[in-house]
């Protein structure tokens, strides 16, 4: 009884102290970047079922009336590992992950069209947070890349 | 049970055994704690007090005496304590053995049919009582100890905490002091 | 043979006398005094007679007590006094693991609490540290409440743009 006693308690301190730790422990291996390409426009107001969740989100910051969920896709990269997302209009963004501390992850992303480098840049993404990148135009609206972290 | 499988399981605070040694040792504890108080009823609440010190303190036993001997030590400092609280309280009446009108001073108690033989009795149980009393505490307590309990010379030294030239020595004390209130009934006999 | 303290009275031999306290010899001696004295014989009477009729005193007031009675009433205290004991001794045993692990759950209440319950006020979304590139225009914004990073461009080889998308 006196021992059973003794190993919940160890067992409830050795819990709280992964929940304490647990960001700083896991968040340095590797993280799950996820693309979703959103076609906005403005000349009808369909709304993608499946942006449901995040029209208001996406209502608030821009004046578009309708959102069509293109396409979504996920990469599972560790530090230092490079991945590629197929965007429309012949479009590539390689995404690399080059620390992830605390609550942030710092990813260097390229965007290319064609053979071209449009962009490069380094951001901090906070982890599940989310850099709207937006602005190509696309058929008769605008392309924004919902580009999200999580680990 | 021998003692110290007994010690051992009231130190386990096995009831049982608790219940054991109160019927081993309850009519040697009131026959001590009589002899000191000669007060029936004192002497079983002392009876009851000193089981339930043994009861409280008995972790607290080193067996360094026996049993016996601890409990004779608790049963007499309970006694005396009894003596001096009741000292102060004046609750020992001097009972005189000369009654002013023809009465026994104090009624028998005695189921033996022969009203003379209960008059003697009583005559007797006064002039124990009476005796006892004008012994000094010490002297008395070894007096009781050894012709109550017939405990040894040795075993009163350990019960009481004294040396055992000082048990003759009191016990000496008391003997003496009984003849010279036994001296007129000796005279009497003869 | 007589011996120098046959016919001598000794109060101290006596007394070692009546408790059988005297080797063979000095019994003997006594033996031989008590016989020829008749103050010894006297003392050693009444002390006898005395002891004897104490013993039947006691002997009679312990007949008279119901020590059964007593002895329910001896268990019944005492077990009520380990009970109270023992449940207390029980409590601050208790207190070794209560306090551990009271603590313990305030703190885990306390972490739940400030990571899930209070809302932290909202750090802005991404932190754009670096930028380059060849394009007409780039703007990056932050939503005033929930501090969202906005990044928006406009390629150099679009054909239409839109000023007023955000």
């Amino acid at each position: 009884m006196r021992y059973r006693f003794r190993c919940l308690l160890v067992l409830v301190v050795l819990t709280l102290s992964w929940f304490v730790t647990a960001d700083a422990l896991l968040a340095q291996e590797s993280c799950r970047i996820s693309v979703d390409t959103i076609l906005a426009a403005r000349n009808d107001t369909v709304v993608d079922p499946q942006l449901k969740r995040h029209i208001g989100e996406l209502q608030s910051m821009f004046n578009y009336t309708s959102y069509r969920l293109l396409s979504s896709e996920s990469l599972n990269l560790s530090v230092g590992q490079s991945g590629m997302v197929s965007l429309p209009g012949d479009r590539r963004l390689k995404i690399t992950p080059q620390s992830i501390h605390g609550s942030r992850a710092d990813i260097a992303l390229q965007m290319m069209k064609q053979k071209r480098t449009v962009f490069e840049t380094q951001v901090q993404l906070l982890n599940q947070g989310s850099l709207f990148v937006g602005g190509p135009t696309y058929q008769n609206g605008n392309l924004i890349f919902k580009i999200s972290s999580a680990y | 049970m021998h003692d110290q499988e007994l010690i051992l399981r009231l130190q386990r605070g096995d009831e049982w055994a608790f219940q054991l040694m109160v019927r081993r040792f309850r009519k040697k504890i009131f026959s001590i704690a009589f002899g000191m108080t000669l007060d029936a009823e004192e002497s079983q609440d002392i009876m009851q007090e000193v089981f339930l010190q043994v009861y409280r303190t008995i972790g607290d036993f080193r067996g360094d005496a026996s049993l016996a001997t601890w409990l004779h030590r608790i049963t007499v400092n309970r006694s005396l304590n009894w003596k001096r609280r009741w000292a102060r309280r004046f609750k020992w009446l001097h009972v005189s053995t000369d009654s002013t009108d023809g009465q026994p001073a104090v009624e028998p108690e005695s189921d033996l049919p022969s009203p003379e033989i209960r008059v003697a009795n009583a005559q007797t149980r006064r002039q124990i009582d009476n005796a006892l009393k004008m012994l000094p505490d010490q002297a008395r307590t070894v007096f009781v100890l050894r012709e109550i309990e017939g405990l040894s010379y040795e075993e009163i030294a350990d019960a009481i905490g004294i040396k055992l030239g000082t048990v003759r020595s009191r016990l000496f004390h008391a003997r003496r002091r009984l003849k010279e209130i036994l001296q007129p009934l000796m005279e009497k006999e003869e | 043979m007589t011996h120098p303290y046959a016919d001598a009275c000794d109060e101290i031999r006596l007394d070692r006398y009546l408790d059988g306290d005297l080797d063979a010899g000095e019994m003997a001696q006594m033996e031989a005094h008590i016989a020829g004295c008749l103050q010894c014989r006297r003392q050693l009477a009444a002390l006898t007679a005395f002891s004897h009729n104490l013993r039947d005193r006691v002997h009679d007031a312990a007949n008279s007590v119901d020590f059964v009675a007593l002895e329910k009433q001896v268990l019944n205290k005492a077990l009520r006094q380990y009970r109270s004991r023992g449940g207390l001794s029980r409590f601050i045993a208790s207190l070794k693991y209560t306090i551990p692990a009271t603590v313990t759950a305030g703190l885990m209440l306390f972490f739940a609490y400030s990571n899930y319950v209070l809302k932290p006020p909202p750090l802005p979304s991404a932190i754009i540290n670096s930028f380059t590139g060849s394009m007409s225009s780039v703007m990056i914004f932050e939503t005033p409440e929930t501090r969202q990073t906005i990044l928006w461009y406009t390629e150099e080889t679009d054909v239409e743009s839109e000023p007023n998308a955000v």
